[in-house]
């Protein structure tokens, strides 16, 4: 099998090849054959009287030692990926509701309010009084809001009951599964999962979907509070890809989740002094910050930060020889870095006290001296660069242009251009008439068991040309910027006529002199509610709920347990869902019809398991075929 | 002549050479095809547990093999590679080669009603469990290559069903 | 070097190989009153008609031999080295294996007219045209070759009696319980069985058992055993009390003369005393043997079985090997989750096994019976859990 589509990354591989330097790729290699029973989701460990697999074929073992089946054992396993999710995005939520307080607090200079307007927006759909008060106090009222709803509150959370459509809710209430708490569902599904808790697979599955809404709600939080504290993104060109690189710079990569240091780092790299230091040290093109993964979007859409690379690929950023320092905080990091770091000059910087990687250097990250210490790792990084090793510089000179940072708010206000009075008109019209036939979120990773980009590149292509507009985060987003296709030219090259239609009276409107792109970059995986808050608003619009828009999502390589807290909730949110990659859960014939099948009768949304991309965007043309017709629209 | 080699030391007990039996005695030949298939491959190995030590065991493909002279339909009989291999529509179901095999590894597919044993992939390079160990506890090795007295004793134990010193 | 066998069957097939496979220019002749070669265990689906006699057939295998004499030997001159033929000719050797089979026990069953036996595929064909004949069939002797035939018959749509003389059917390859099992099974499928009863006698299609019963039985099959094909020895000098006397290479006395299968009588495996058998596996292991020590090998016969069993009886699979009850002195372990299972221990030792319903495994056992392995605490112990592995041996001595 390939291993990546993109010639960037090709290029690294075949240098990681020569230099004998094992990537992801090879590790993968390496771990074949894995395992039937834990690809099937038929092994269990939550107890110390296993392990044990249940045989998929009948002949084994059809119960573990405590008599759980293969149903219980899947829903349980699936339970905590989600609830592993779930803590994710939650604990990175809660580390910006804190830096908010303490930003209100005074106690974190470097952190100012950037967005008011949406400070006070946020701030009274979460029922705080704002009128005249101060910007600090609202602030600080709506960070205490938000760290209480990690625990167990009487109430719903109020990041998933205010940001959703009024039947979801209902909907959400009829089946049981309004999450309280993020921290508390999280600890729940950990005890209902343990040794001789929760059995039945179907309640099981319903606590999962329960959790899986309490990480939409901090995913939620995580945005609406970077947006406050960092600006929300409005559309900026910048490029991607590997070739951001530069031999002239002292480079400096960022990589992880959390815009709390990167861009105080992307903030830091314009200071003069660290940038005449980066001249002296012999860099005459200063310093460059670029990112990987999605800080990386996180930057590129507010600093406009050239993007590296994205997560799988995370590795050949070191392999061109050019990077000097990579400073990481959490989520998606891989230990590996450590090691290919020291076959060449590159420091490898951890900040987070949740996240050391051994070999690595450590720089624990501060939120009351955070300017302060993004200097200090920048130079650390021009330090860095002087011990470069010129003859290990091989940087492959491919970018491509991106158009990053639709936000909601950035998609509303390009909209708005067209029709002040009423800005979803124009897309609800063009929806109805076809010149958009549907709209599809793109969400995920990029794994090593794809060749790196090529489902996304192919389900692009065919939903493109299909008028569907393709929303992206996270690490989809990078694929797609990296293949060129958030330019203004892709339109052109892959959107069919209705689309293309679409994209170029709202961008010449926008004064863009040309198209919007056919990819719309809504931000990092955190930022998966941006998509849902532009669904949410048509369906508002139309008086109709989510379960019924020709909106639909796709994981088609994902990796993270996050990757399955998200497909989790936009299924509960009604989307049809599609995974490109089978998911350990077949080993349960009941999971997997709950899955696919049940939850469609129960929330409107449901998976799609596809690998094939090509059959997989056919299939969510279909789903936007049917919901067109529900809605009396041409399919 | 390549023989499948155990060896138990390195055996983790994680049951991937069955799993990977199965999914080649499957019709889809994939887990995912399988398993939604609703098909019901029937293993051919078995890795038993000796208290607490692990080891895969499978038919050793015997020179002079008991299931065959067992055989009273003419069913199993030995390939041009010396595979022991079964002609599966002349199996009567009498069991004879349960009775007989030293290793227990052929056992009754109870839905077809036949003898089920390993076929040593015989349409691959490398036989599925051989391919599936994650440890190597089961490797292919040229015959020629097992030392003498190792082959002396796997020989002697083949025939006694005891591992001779 | 001219070798003659005395017998179609498969100690004759599989001792024609392991000549072959000694000595590549060996002369073998084959000498067989009926058809040669075919699976003799599966003339009971002759019977009922889901085989015909080409499916049946292995004389297309059978590639080691050099002529093939359809004739029977009348007898044996082992000083001139010649066999005479009932065709009235002679026929030389310097080798000779003697495996003529056995013959169907006949009763004795006043006025009853033809007692058709089921021992050769003739006789399968044979019962198969009565059958089409009558609506109600006797068999005569509950051992498995009635059990089959029974069950052909009943298959042809016959209402089929079997009656036996012993208290329980299948003796000795299942014990009393296990015999139960396979009686209520065989009801189910139609199946009367009278045990500890014989035939007293017959008259207008009738059979009167000795308890008084009178049972319709215008067709009658017998089965109650078989007696090895000795008398035409008479006179040769050669030792055949019950079935040929053989030493340990299975030559019978006489310069260049062996014999193998049913024809000869050995020692058992478990109990050590000299029986004659009509198992399969037997004849093909003492045809293996004989044939290499006629090509001029000197192997030594373990010892043949007595009980060694597997089949299947309307849906039980089961396996007996050595002995299924046991002697004074033996521990007999009787139980099982599924179906049935006993074993039989004489201290560390496995005497005799019977598994019924779940089989998995079982040539473990028969080889530690067959090996008189000693078993260790642990093992005997597995052994009666069922958890007994292949392992537990190999492993043993890595421990």
């Amino acid at each position: 099998m390939e291993k990546s589509i993109d010639k960037a990354t090709l290029g690294m591989i075949a240098k990681s090849g020569r230099q004998k330097i094992p990537l992801v790729w090879d590790r993968y290699e390496r771990q074949k054959p894995q395992c039937g029973f834990g690809e099937a989701g038929l092994c269990c460990r939550h107890c110390m009287q296993g392990p044990c697999r249940i045989d998929p074929f009948g002949e084994g073992p059809q119960e573990g030692v405590c008599g759980a089946t293969a149903d219980t054992m899947v829903a349980r396993g699936l339970a905590r990926a989600v609830a592993a999710g779930t803590a994710s995005h939650g604990g990175h939520a809660k580390h910006m509701a804190r830096t908010l307080l303490m930003s209100a607090e005074g106690r974190a200079p470097d952190y100012p309010v950037r967005d008011e307007a949406k400070l006070r927006a946020v701030a009274e759909r979460s029922g705080i009084n704002t009128g005249s008060r101060s910007t600090r106090k609202i602030a600080a009222d709506l960070a205490k809001k938000a760290l209480d709803e990690f625990s167990e509150k009487d109430s719903p959370l109020a990041w998933a009951a205010t940001t959703v459509t009024g039947g979801r809710v209902r909907t959400f209430l009829k089946h049981g599964v309004v999450p309280t708490g993020i921290d508390s569902v999280v600890s729940e599904m950990m005890h209902r999962t343990t040794y001789g808790v929760d059995a039945d697979p179907v309640n099981l599955l319903l606590g999962t979907i329960k959790c899986a809404l309490a990480d939409y709600a901090g995913c939620h939080m995580a945005t609406d509070l970077a947006d406050i504290l960092f600006g929300t993104p409005q559309p900026a060109l910048t490029r991607a890809n590997l070739g951001v690189i530069r031999k002239d710079a002292v480079n400096i990569a960022v990589h992880g989740h959390n815009p709390l240091l990167s861009d105080m780092i992307a903030q830091a790299a314009s200071d003069e002094d660290l940038v005449n230091k980066a001249r002296e040290a012999g860099a005459p093109g200063g310093i460059n910050v670029v990112g990987i993964c999605c800080t990386g979007n996180e930057v590129m859409m507010r600093r406009k930060i050239p993007l590296a690379t994205s997560s799988v690929s995370q590795e050949t950023a070191i392999l061109t020889g050019a990077l000097d320092a990579m400073v990481v905080d959490y989520q998606c990091i891989m230990p590996s870095l450590a090691g290919i770091a020291e076959c060449f000059h590159t420091k490898l910087i951890t900040t987070m006290p949740i996240a050391r990687i051994p070999k690595a250097s450590h720089i624990e990250f501060n939120e009351e001296k955070a300017g302060m210490q993004a200097r200090q790792i920048i130079s650390e990084g021009i330090s860095a660069f002087r011990q470069r090793d010129p003859k290990k510089i091989d940087i492959p000179g491919v970018t491509a242009p991106a158009l990053a940072g639709f936000s909601a708010e950035a998609i509303i206000s390009a909209l708005a251009v067209v029709n002040g009075e009423d800005p979803l008109k124009p897309l609800i019209d063009s929806i109805a008439a076809g010149n958009v036939y549907g709209v599809c979120l793109f969400a995920g990773c990029n794994t090593v068991k794809v060749a790196q980009d090529f489902n996304y590149i192919e389900m692009v292509k065919r939903l493109a040309k299909k008028n569907v507009l393709v929303l992206a985060t996270g690490c989809a987003s990078g694929a797609f910027a990296r293949h060129g296709f958030m330019s203004p030219e892709a339109t052109n090259q892959y959107a069919g006529d209705g689309l293309k239609t679409v994209l170029t009276a709202i961008g010449e409107a926008a004064g863009l002199n040309g198209p919007l792109p056919p990819v719309l970059h809504m931000g990092s995986c955190v930022d998966n509610t941006r998509a849902a808050d532009v669904a949410v608003a048509i369906a508002n619009k139309l008086g109709v709920d989510l379960d019924r828009l020709p909106v639909a999502a796709s994981a088609p390589e994902p990796v993270t347990e996050k990757a399955v807290a998200i497909g989790t909730w936009a299924v509960a949110a009604g989307l049809p869902t599609h995974l490109g990659i089978v998911p350990p859960v077949i080993g349960s014939k009941t999971v997997t019809g709950v899955l696919t099948k049940t939850a469609r009768d129960l929330f409107g949304g449901y998976f799609i398991v596809e690998p094939d991309p090509l059959k997989a965007a056919d299939a969510l043309l279909e789903t936007m075929a049917e919901r067109r017709k529900g809605l009396g629209l041409s399919a | 002549m390549e023989v499948i080699y155990v060896r138990p030391e390195r055996c983790m007990g994680c049951r991937s050479c069955e799993m990977g039996c199965m999914v080649q005695h499957s019709k889809a030949k994939s887990l995912a095809g399988a398993i939604l298939g609703g098909e019901r491959p029937r293993k051919r190995l078995f890795v038993e547990d000796a208290d607490g030590s692990r080891m895969p065991v499978l038919c050793r493909h015997c020179e002079d093999a008991p299931c065959i002279k067992a055989c009273i339909s003419g069913c199993l009989y030995k390939d041009e590679k010396g595979f022991v291999r079964r002609h599966k529509e002349k199996c009567i179901g009498c069991w004879s080669c349960v009775m007989l095999c030293p290793f227990g590894v052929i056992t009754a597919d109870p839905e077809n009603h036949i003898a089920v044993k390993c076929d040593r992939c015989h349409k691959l390079d490398v036989p599925a469990c051989v391919a599936s160990c994650p440890t190597k506890a089961l490797v292919l090795r040229d015959v020629e290559q097992i030392p003498a007295e190792k082959r002396r004793r796997l020989a002697l134990s083949e025939t006694t069903g005891r591992e001779v010193a | 070097m001219h070798h003659v066998i005395l017998g179609g069957s498969i100690a004759a097939a599989s001792a024609a190989a392991a000549i072959r496979g000694k000595d590549p220019r060996a002369e073998i002749t084959v000498v067989s009153p009926e058809t040669p070669f075919y699976f003799r265990p599966l003339i009971p689906m002759l019977m009922d008609g889901s085989r015909r006699m080409e499916d049946i057939s292995y004389a297309g295998q059978v590639k080691d031999v050099t002529r093939l004499i359809s004739d029977r030997a009348e007898g044996l001159d082992t000083k001139r080295c010649v066999v005479a033929l009932e065709s009235g000719g002679e026929l030389g050797y310097d080798r000779l294996l003697i495996a003529t089979g056995s013959a169907p026990l006949i009763p004795e069953i006043p006025g009853a007219g033809a007692l058709l036996p089921l021992r050769t595929a003739a006789d399968a064909l044979e019962l198969r045209k009565a059958a089409s004949n009558a609506k109600d069939a006797l068999v005569v002797g509950g051992g498995l070759v009635g059990i089959k035939a029974a069950l052909a018959l009943g298959k042809l749509g016959l209402r089929v009696t079997i009656v036996e003389k012993l208290a329980h059917l299948l003796h000795p390859r299942l014990d009393s319980r296990g015999a139960a099992a396979v009686e209520e099974r065989l009801r189910l499928y139609g199946i009367r069985v009278i045990t500890g009863e014989t035939v007293a006698e017959v008259s207008t299609g009738k059979a009167r058992l000795s308890g008084g019963a009178l049972i319709e039985a215008p067709l009658i099959a017998v089965a109650i055993g078989s007696a090895p094909c000795t008398g035409w020895l008479r006179g040769s000098g050669l030792k055949a009390d019950g079935g040929i006397c053989v030493d340990e290479n299975l030559m019978a006395g006489a310069g260049g003369v062996f014999a193998a299968g049913d024809a000869a009588s050995f020692t058992d495996t478990v109990t050590g005393l000299k029986i004659n058998s009509a198992l399969w596996t037997n004849a093909v292991e003492m045809g293996r043997i004989a044939g290499e020590n006629m090509a001029g090998g000197k192997l030594v016969c373990p010892g043949i079985w007595r009980v060694l069993n597997a089949t299947e009886i309307c849906g039980i699979p089961m396996v007996s090997a050595g002995k299924t009850e046991a002697d004074p002195g033996e521990e007999a372990y009787a139980g099982g989750h599924f179906g049935y299972r006993k074993l039989i221990f004489d201290g560390p030792r496995l005497k005799g096994m019977l598994f019924m319903g779940d089989v998995k495994g079982a040539g473990i056992y028969t080889n530690i019976i067959r090996n008189r392995t000693e078993l260790s605490e642990r093992q005997k112990q597995k052994a009666i859990e069922a958890t007994l592995g292949y392992a537990d041996f190999a492993m043993a001595g890595a421990r």
